[in-house]
C-alpha cells in the first residue's frame, strides 16, 4: 500500500487490530522504530522473530557525518571565504598606498600620467618617446 | 615594459590541467546536490549522479592517459611537487608579508612550483585517489557493502571534497585574483600558452630560472 505516511499509520494500526486475534503478538514495524520509517511493515510475531532488530540504532558514522561534518565543511568554505576576502582587502590597500608614494611619470605633451616604476615604451596618448616623460615625486 | 617569455607548464600540463578543472567543477557542483539537503531537490531523477559518474570517469582517466603518454615529464613533475626544501619554510614565512604586504622581495627564490603550488599539488595527489576508492565502493559495490563500510566511504569522500573545495577557493583566488597577480596580468595565460615574462620568471621561480639552460630562456616567446 502506498500514500501519505499519516494514513498509513491509521491503516497499518487497523490491520494489526485485525490479525491481533489470530496472531496476539501483531505489531506495526516502522511506526516508531528510528523516529518512524517511511516504509512499514505489519508483523505476524514480535520484530526478532522476522529477522528485524527491535531497537534499530543509526551507524555511528552517519550521526558523526550529520552532526558535525556537514556544519564544519560550511564553516571553513565561509571562513576561507571571508579570509580571503579580507587578504583582497588587506592587499589592495597596501598596494594602491604603494602606488600612491612611487614615482609619477607626466609626458610633457598631453599632460598623460603613468604610475610605474619606469615610464611606459611610449606615450599611449601622444605618442611620445619612453625619454620624454618627466619623472615627479611626491 | 617589453620583456621576453619563457615556457612554463607543458602543453601536456596545461590540457590535464583544463581537463582537470571541467571534471572537478561538474565533480564539485552535482556533489554539492547531494551535500546540501536544501539543493536536493536538484538530484531528482538521478540525472546528477549520471553527469556525476560520467566526470568521475573523465577526472580519473585524464591523468592516468597523461602520465602513461607522457611517463618521464610526468614524473619530473611529480618529484619537482615533493622536493620540499628550506626554501619552502622561508615561503611560509614570508606568505604573510607576501601576500597581504605585497611584499615581493620578502620571498626567498622558488622552484618551477613555489611551495604553495606545491602544497596544492600534493592535496591533490592524496585527496585524488581518496575520492577515487571511496567513490568507486560507492558505485560498484553498493549492494555487497556493509552498511558502515559504505557509510564511511561517504564521510571520507566529504571529507575530500571539502578540503579540496576549500584548497580550490584559495587556488583560484591566488592565481586569478588576488591584486597582486591582477597587476601583474594575471597567470591566466601561464596556462593558456604555457609561458611567463622572463622579468617574472628571474623574480618569482629564481632558483628555476637559475638551472634553466641557456636555450630555453630565449627572450623570444617559446612554445610548445
Amino acid at each position: 500500500m502506498f500514500g501519505d505516511r499519516d494514513e498509513m499509520v491509521i491503516a497499518g494500526k487497523q490491520r494489526v487490530r485485525e490479525i491481533r486475534k489470530t496472531y496476539p503478538e501483531a505489531y506495526l514495524y516502522g511506526e516508531k522504530e528510528l523516529g518512524g520509517l517511511h516504509v512499514m511493515y505489519v508483523l505476524s510475531y514480535p520484530p526478532e522473530t522476522h529477522g528485524l532488530p527491535v531497537q534499530p540504532q543509526m551507524p555511528i558514522a552517519a550521526s558523526v557525518w550529520k552532526s558535525a561534518v556537514q556544519p564544519v565543511g560550511l564553516a571553513l568554505l565561509g571562513l576561507t571565504a571571508v579570509g580571503l576576502g579580507l587578504n583582497f582587502i588587506v592587499s589592495r590597500t597596501t598596494i594602491n598606498a604603494r602606488v600612491e608614494a612611487g614615482p609619477k611619470w607626466v609626458c610633457p605633451t598631453c599632460g598623460y600620467v603613468s604610475r610605474t616604476e619606469e615610464p611606459p615604451a611610449k606615450c599611449p596618448v601622444s605618442g611620445d618617446a619612453k625619454s620624454s616623460f618627466r619623472k615627479t615625486e611626491e | 615594459m617589453e620583456t621576453g617569455r619563457v615556457l612554463k607548464y607543458r602543453l601536456a600540463e596545461r590540457i590535464l590541467h583544463w581537463v582537470v578543472v571541467f571534471s572537478f567543477t561538474t565533480l564539485l557542483l552535482t556533489g554539492l546536490v547531494l551535500y546540501l539537503p536544501s539543493l536536493g531537490f536538484l538530484a531528482q531523477d538521478s540525472w546528477t549522479r549520471v553527469i556525476h559518474r560520467i566526470a568521475a570517469v573523465v577526472f580519473v582517466g585524464a591523468p592516468l592517459v597523461t602520465l602513461l603518454a607522457t611517463w618521464s615529464a610526468s614524473w619530473k613533475s611529480i618529484s619537482e611537487a615533493a622536493d620540499w626544501s628550506l626554501y619552502d619554510i622561508g615561503w611560509v614565512l614570508a606568505f604573510p608579508r607576501y601576500y597581504f604586504l605585497n611584499d615581493e622581495g620578502a620571498m626567498p627564490p622558488q622552484d618551477r612550483f613555489n611551495t604553495g603550488q606545491k602544497m596544492w599539488y600534493v592535496i591533490v595527489l592524496i585527496f585524488s585517489p581518496l575520492f577515487l576508492i571511496t567513490g568507486a565502493l560507492m558505485w560498484f559495490f553498493k549492494d555487497l557493502l556493509p552498511s558502515a563500510v559504505f557509510q564511511w566511504s561517504l564521510y571520507i569522500h566529504d571529507i575530500s571534497f571539502i578540503i579540496c573545495g576549500v584548497m580550490l577557493l584559495v587556488h583560484v583566488y591566488l592565481s586569478a585574483l588576488h591584486p597582486l597577480m591582477r597587476r601583474q596580468g594575471g597567470s591566466f595565460r601561464a596556462m593558456v600558452d604555457g609561458t611567463v615574462t622572463t622579468e617574472y620568471a628571474k623574480s618569482h621561480h629564481g632558483k628555476w630560472w637559475a638551472q634553466l639552460p641557456a636555450d630555453k630562456k630565449g627572450e623570444k616567446a617559446v612554445t610548445g
